[in-house]
């Protein structure tokens, strides 16, 4: 998709968010078919324990296995909003992903970072500064042409991921979407609610159809949104839980469901003229909400500004 | 109508209009055929018209035909509901264009109780070839053509006889499907019935034999708009341990569609659904959606030359046809692969 950088304003940049995640998700279903078709050992958004410790992993985008060893760890970025953001990206995969002492084993795969042809121009200016263990590869995804097309710019890579990008192409279908909804990346709320809320729609039956308020368990809502997330991420109760409990509370304060007091039952409106781009709304909600706080976080720094300074006159009388 | 009428059965109601239609008593006889998956339908659509502020009403009851006031907004219309092979027809007489924008109305509003069938213009023609070899000859009085952009009606001075390839071949040329056609059956060189057959779930019987325009019309399009909806059916997204199955609907164009027609598919469905413009196109619309009446789901993608509807959590028949249909409306020219 030719993605076009938009700046005007807070709405526009969780729409564009939104647009970036509804790219990812269809990215990763994408290449991890391809990863299946080259025969390669892939692990997706899979979590890594890291040796001698309870709490820490690591969990890159792709990694490519030789048995325990991890050869190759591809990052893939939706976005770089700017050259600082660029450099903080691969250094960070750098930090990562350099040793990674998995089940014992310790690996030092080859990394590469995927970003997005159209911020190329933010990569520029950094491009000497990039960590040396790092290669990188932009790519253009079109869903005109159906195709991703990639230019590795490094050589670090094992021979079998370098035959997939090295100038190489993907055809696949926009449609692959339409497969799953979610990838582990956390996605904007305004897009996690928009979701919810077709599955909520699901609910409704021919004898439902005309009521006002309908309760639907919040178990049997998780369970239908299991289906939406691919199999590498669907066992992840933590990932899939906040989630959905974040998306449900912000419909909530929308006034689009309301949840009981034990968190167990939603009960969602089936009235009003709800119809109309919703993930747009849902947007702008979420800006003014971030906005509300924001406007409260400013006037809570005045008010202690004000009382340091009546502080400190009061100290110079 | 009088709204004391009261028949028995359905054969004394049919006896009643094919009688009125042959003496030349009525100028024409519409009937509407309505899918429904609901229990009791009728008691269920009038309790619901009553919710909504309808002036709908029950007026007569007696077995299974309900004389019906179909109210919206000012205008109102009665009628009779009949069931017929698992459907509902609503059967009335009156003015066409003012009882087809009343049905209209009523169905969009009693979906998914109650809703107007839908047999696309390819399918309708292929069943009127059908229906043909019974007959001498089929005799095309007039059709309705509907364009990108606009609608319009073509008359036929000279008779032209019905043939499904000149159909398609006029529809080709002008860029156009058929959504309506008005035929005369004819055998032993008369006129056995004069009807018109539209997309939506329409039919007008204007002269002849009603017991022949029912056998010879009316069930073979409902025969049809079965096959359509069994072709529908059953196209939810279906998961397995480690796949995902998707059964999407593909709408094929020899044409590129332009942005104009892209957007007003955009705007259709934003008036109409709870959607999400994912990418508002240019190259490509990808739109999600949300059947608020039924609670169907898809992802509806305009790509080039190509429309792809893919059925998500839940797909019924009758939400996958209407969004079909919605489709088919603005870009009249392709082909749907099923």
């Amino acid at each position: 998709m030719v993605r076009i950088p938009i700046d005007n304003g807070p709405v526009d940049k969780i729409l564009k968010d939104c647009d970036d995640y509804t790219d990812s998700v269809t990215f990763f279903s994408v290449f991890k078919d391809e990863m299946d078709k080259a025969k390669l050992s892939c692990e997706v958004e899979h979590d890594f324990k890291i040796s001698g410790s309870k709490r820490e992993n690591r969990n890159p985008d792709f990694a490519i296995m030789k048995g325990n060893d991890i050869i190759d760890v591809i990052e893939h970025k939706a976005s770089i909003s700017s050259p600082q953001n660029a450099l903080e990206e691969f250094t960070d995969a750098e930090k990562q992903y350099r040793i990674l002492d998995y089940n014992g084993v310790v690996s030092k795969p080859s990394i590469t970072v995927l970003y997005p042809e159209w911020s190329r121009i933010h990569v520029d200016k950094v491009r000497d500064k990039v960590p040396s263990d790092v290669s990188l590869c932009a790519f253009d995804q079109t869903s005109a042409d159906d195709v991703i097309t990639f230019k590795l710019e490094g050589d670090g890579c094992c021979d079998d991921v370098k035959e997939i990008l090295d100038g190489n192409s993907i055809r696949f279908k926009a449609t692959a979407y339409s497969k799953y909804k979610f990838i582990r990346r956390d996605p904007p709320i305004p897009y996690t609610a928009f979701q919810i809320w077709g599955l909520l729609y699901g609910f409704l039956d021919s004898k439902s159809s005309d009521k006002v308020e309908i309760p639907v368990s919040y178990k049997e809502l998780c369970r239908r949104a299991e289906y939406f997330f691919p199999p590498w991420i669907r066992n992840n109760h933590q990932v899939k839980s906040n989630r959905m409990m974040s998306a449900l509370k912000f419909l909530q304060t929308t006034k689009f469901v309301k949840i009981a007091g034990d968190d167990t039952i939603v009960r969602y409106s089936n009235r009003g003229t709800k119809s109309g781009d919703l993930q747009a709304y849902f947007a702008k909600k979420y800006a003014e909400k971030i906005m509300k706080i924001k406007d409260a976080d400013k006037a809570k720094k005045r008010k202690s500004i004000a009382r340091t300074n009546v502080a400190s006159l009061d100290n110079f009388l | 109508m009088p709204s004391g009428l009261n028949f028995a059965d359905k054969s004394q109601l049919f006896d009643y209009y094919g009688r009125a239609i042959e003496r030349s008593e009525l100028p024409s006889l519409h009937c509407f055929i309505f899918s429904s998956d609901a229990e009791s339908p009728i008691e269920r659509a009038i309790e619901r018209a009553r919710d909504k502020g309808l002036i709908t009403s029950l007026l007569s009851k007696n077995d299974q035909i309900y004389q019906v006031r179909i109210g919206i907004r000012t205008s109102s219309q009665i009628g009779f509901f009949v069931p017929v092979d698992k459907h509902w027809m609503f059967i009335s007489e009156g003015e066409s264009s003012r009882i087809s924008q009343i049905m209209a109305s009523f169905s969009r509003r009693m979906f998914p109780i109650l809703n107007l069938v839908y047999v696309p213009s390819l399918p309708l023609l292929e069943m009127v070839e059908r229906v043909k070899t019974k007959y001498d000859s089929v005799e095309v009085v007039e059709g309705t053509f509907c364009k990108t952009g606009e609608t319009f009606r073509n008359w036929k001075k000279t008779p032209l006889e019905f043939n499904l390839k000149t159909m398609m071949g006029l529809a080709r040329r002008e860029e156009a499907k058929w959504t309506g056609v008005t035929l005369k059956f004819k055998a032993d060189g008369d006129v056995v019935f004069g009807c018109r057959f539209s997309e939506n779930g329409h039919l007008t019987l204007y002269s002849g034999n009603f017991l022949e325009f029912y056998s010879d019309a009316v069930l073979p399009y409902i025969y049809s708009s079965e096959q359509i909806r069994q072709k529908l059916d059953g196209r939810e997204r279906k998961e397995t341990d480690d796949s995902v199955i998707l059964s999407p609907i593909s709408i094929d164009f020899k044409a590129p569609i332009s942005e104009t027609e892209a957007h007003t598919i955009e705007k259709k469905i934003i008036d109409g659904y709870a959607a999400a413009v994912l990418h508002p196109g240019n190259p490509m619309l990808m739109i999600q959606l949300s059947d608020r009446d039924d609670g169907s789901s898809f992802d509806l993608y305009v790509f080039k030359k190509k429309v792809e509807i893919v059925p998500q959590q839940k797909s019924t028949p009758d939400s996958l046809g209407n969004l079909v249909s919605l489709v088919s409306d603005i870009l009249p020219t392709g082909t749907a692969l099923w």
